[in-house]
């Protein structure tokens, strides 16, 4: 009788939230919506680093001349859509650097054909305004096709590459940020009308009269929450299909090659979709505990926003800024407390770096105990749900 | 028609320092329909919940057909039926799915759902509605989906906290008819609260006036003018809730 009861509550929940418009926009839509945004973002940005007309500064030592030949190609390489190679001085070019005027500078050192024609490889300096992604990315054609003409000559080119600014990450670290705080918040509707809703419509006081647990009501509410979850990270999956589509539609056939690069392998949406799910499904459980505690619905909501929003936030611009990998000490710590920082860790660890399987392991693993926790200090606060008004 | 179907012996409720209840002993027979009447905070709605399982109470005890409430409340759940106060029904429903969600929460076969829940509509007279969502009913006919629900259940016993309060005069006036119908028709034991005098009167065989947690009287209307000495119940209960003479 128990698990009837259990799917009659069930039935009940999804029935009711399927005819909630909003709140199923939420759920079906919002991923969608979301990676069709970060699709604008970045078939934008794959199309602006193609874009071209940059100004590249060159400093050519050296006393041989394969330095000049590769000048030479620079200079008619239609491939790399330059601007202008401005010739300077190796003093201009760091008073320059120095006042920050320069985006891209290449400096072929005055041993540079004497060390490919003895030792068979020889360095080139690039400095590069990493703030611009337009410089990063010039920089980086450059390099590929400086390299590869080096390479005919079966003769090998390093590369040391020097920030002329702080780097900045642009692209898929906006997907670990945005994509959290989404799953994140969109359960929260669901949960404070399913438990503080119910209390706040009375319609709670009828529930727990009927001869079932209170457990078994909560069993019930939480099944329908996972139904909702699965939903959602479905609509993911599908939100990054069109996500794909879309940055090569916008990219054009300009920015095909960036493209490429932005788009999302199917072999990790799999995993992406899980880590949003789990996320959201703690996010459930966190919200279940506030539903608990929270008098109202409104109340409920608001402080299932306000908790929820404000450590993704934190962790979410962490991570942007590329500080959460790093972030130790005490602040690291407690940063790391917070259990959405281990799905923006997953989510960096597959869509950014490859992370090691096991640090990935211990993301998912944090999170589901997170889950667990605070489902367990839910379940026992709704099996206390006391009807003093 | 000796069959008391409820029982409570020297109950009190206590909240914090709060006494909620105190001391009320009663018995209702099985087919009654028993109206507690008191002012607001006079313990009505607490009797209820001890009654129907939700609050244990501090001291004394209380039997519901049979069964103590704080030893075996999922027996006695099985046997009754709550309306509690100001409660509303889940206006993502319809009607039909309202009541049929309580019937299926009750662990019914579908056959049975379907037949009782048909019933049940058609009791109400919501048969032209019972597929319309509830968020689009009146008062009073959102009203009478929750007693439908409480109904459905075939309950021993139905609790029905305050069930015209909050409605308008006209919804209020048609739960009421449909409460009577089902009094005369169903016979089933029935316990409400109110402050209503109307509906005591229209509908309660016997009732218990709470003053400030106490049990204060407890008869029939007629009983209770004649104790009294009162011209009406209306007069009992404001000289009891006043501790004036009318």
């Amino acid at each position: 009788m128990r698990f009837q009861q259990i799917f009659w509550l069930l039935k009940k929940e999804l029935r009711s939230a399927s005819r909630a418009r909003w709140l199923m926009l939420g759920f079906v839509l919002g991923p969608l919506l979301l990676w069709s945004f970060q699709a604008f973002i970045q078939g934008f940005i794959a199309r602006s680093l193609v874009a071209g007309g940059l100004t590249v500064y060159i400093t050519n030592e050296d006393e041989g001349n394969i330095g000049e030949e590769l000048q030479f190609i620079l200079n008619h390489s239609s491939e790399l859509n330059l601007g202008a190679i401005i010739e300077l001085t190796r003093s201009q070019g760091l008073n320059m650097v120095e006042k920050g005027n320069l985006t891209v500078w290449l400096v072929i050192p005055s041993d540079f054909t004497l060390n490919l024609t003895i030792e068979k490889r020889a360095t080139i300096i690039v400095y590069v305004d990493s703030s611009s992604i337009l410089a990063s990315s010039t920089a980086h054609r450059i390099e590929m096709l400086a390299k590869n003409s080096i390479d005919v000559y079966q003769q090998e080119l390093y590369i040391v590459e020097k920030a002329i600014r702080e780097e900045v990450n642009f692209g898929l670290t906006l997907v670990t940020f945005l994509i959290p705080m989404v799953a994140v918040l969109a359960p929260g509707p669901f949960v404070s009308e399913s438990f503080a809703g119910e209390r706040e419509r009375k319609t709670l006081e009828g529930l727990i009269a009927l001869p079932m647990s209170r457990l078994a009501i909560l069993s019930g509410k939480f099944l329908s929450a996972l139904v909702l979850v699965a939903i959602y990270g479905v609509s993911t999956i599908f939100g990054m299909i069109l996500y794909n589509k879309m940055v090569h539609l916008l990219a054009g056939e300009q920015g095909a090659i960036m493209a490429a690069e932005y788009t999302i392998n199917l072999s990790v949406m799999p995993m992406i979709a899980i880590s949003v799910a789990l996320l959201s499904l703690c996010a459930i459980s966190i919200g279940i505990v506030i539903s608990c505690l929270a008098k109202d619905q409104k109340t409920a909501a608001t402080y299932i926003q306000m908790v929820l929003m404000v450590p993704t936030m934190l962790v979410g611009i962490l991570s942007f800024t590329g500080n959460l990998q790093t972030l130790s000490g005490v602040l690291g710590f407690a940063v790391k407390l917070i259990p959405f920082s281990h799905a923006i860790l997953f989510m960096n660890g597959v869509l950014l770096y490859e992370a090691p399987l096991i640090d990935l392991i211990i993301n998912i693993a944090y999170l589901l105990g997170a889950t667990i926790v605070f489902l367990a200090i839910g379940a026992k606060l709704f099996q206390r749900e006391t009807l003093i008004h | 028609m000796n069959d008391i179907v409820i029982k409570t012996e020297g109950l009190v409720k206590k909240f914090k320092n709060i006494v909620a209840l105190d001391n009320v002993t009663l018995q209702i027979q099985r087919g009654e329909v028993f109206g507690l009447l008191g002012p607001n905070g006079a313990g009505k709605t607490t009797l209820m919940r001890i009654l129907t399982c939700l609050f244990a109470p501090t001291e004394g005890r209380a039997e519901v057909l049979g069964y103590d409430v704080t030893e075996k409340p999922e027996e006695i759940r099985r046997m009754i039926a709550l309306l509690p106060q100001e409660a509303e029904t889940y206006e993502h429903l319809t009607a039909w799915e309202n009541i049929a969600y309580y019937a299926g929460m009750y662990g019914l076969d579908k056959k049975e759902i379907v037949y009782r829940t048909k019933r049940i509509i058609e009791l109400i007279g919501l048969n032209d509605r019972a597929g319309d969502v509830t968020k689009r009913f009146s008062s009073g006919m959102k009203r009478k989906v929750l007693v439908g629900r409480a109904l459905v259940l075939q309950p021993e016993i139905l609790f029905l906290d305050e069930p015209t309060t909050g409605i308008d005069v006209l919804g209020a006036r048609v739960v009421r008819h449909l409460l009577k119908q089902l009094s005369e028709r169903e016979k089933i034991t029935t316990v409400l609260t109110t402050h209503d005098l109307t509906e005591i009167q229209q509908l309660c065989d016997r009732v218990g006036i709470l003053v400030e947690g106490k049990l204060a009287a407890i008869g029939t209307p007629v009983e209770l003018e004649a104790q009294f000495k009162a011209v009406n119940l209306e007069d009992v209960f404001v000289g009891l809730a006043t501790g004036e003479r009318v």
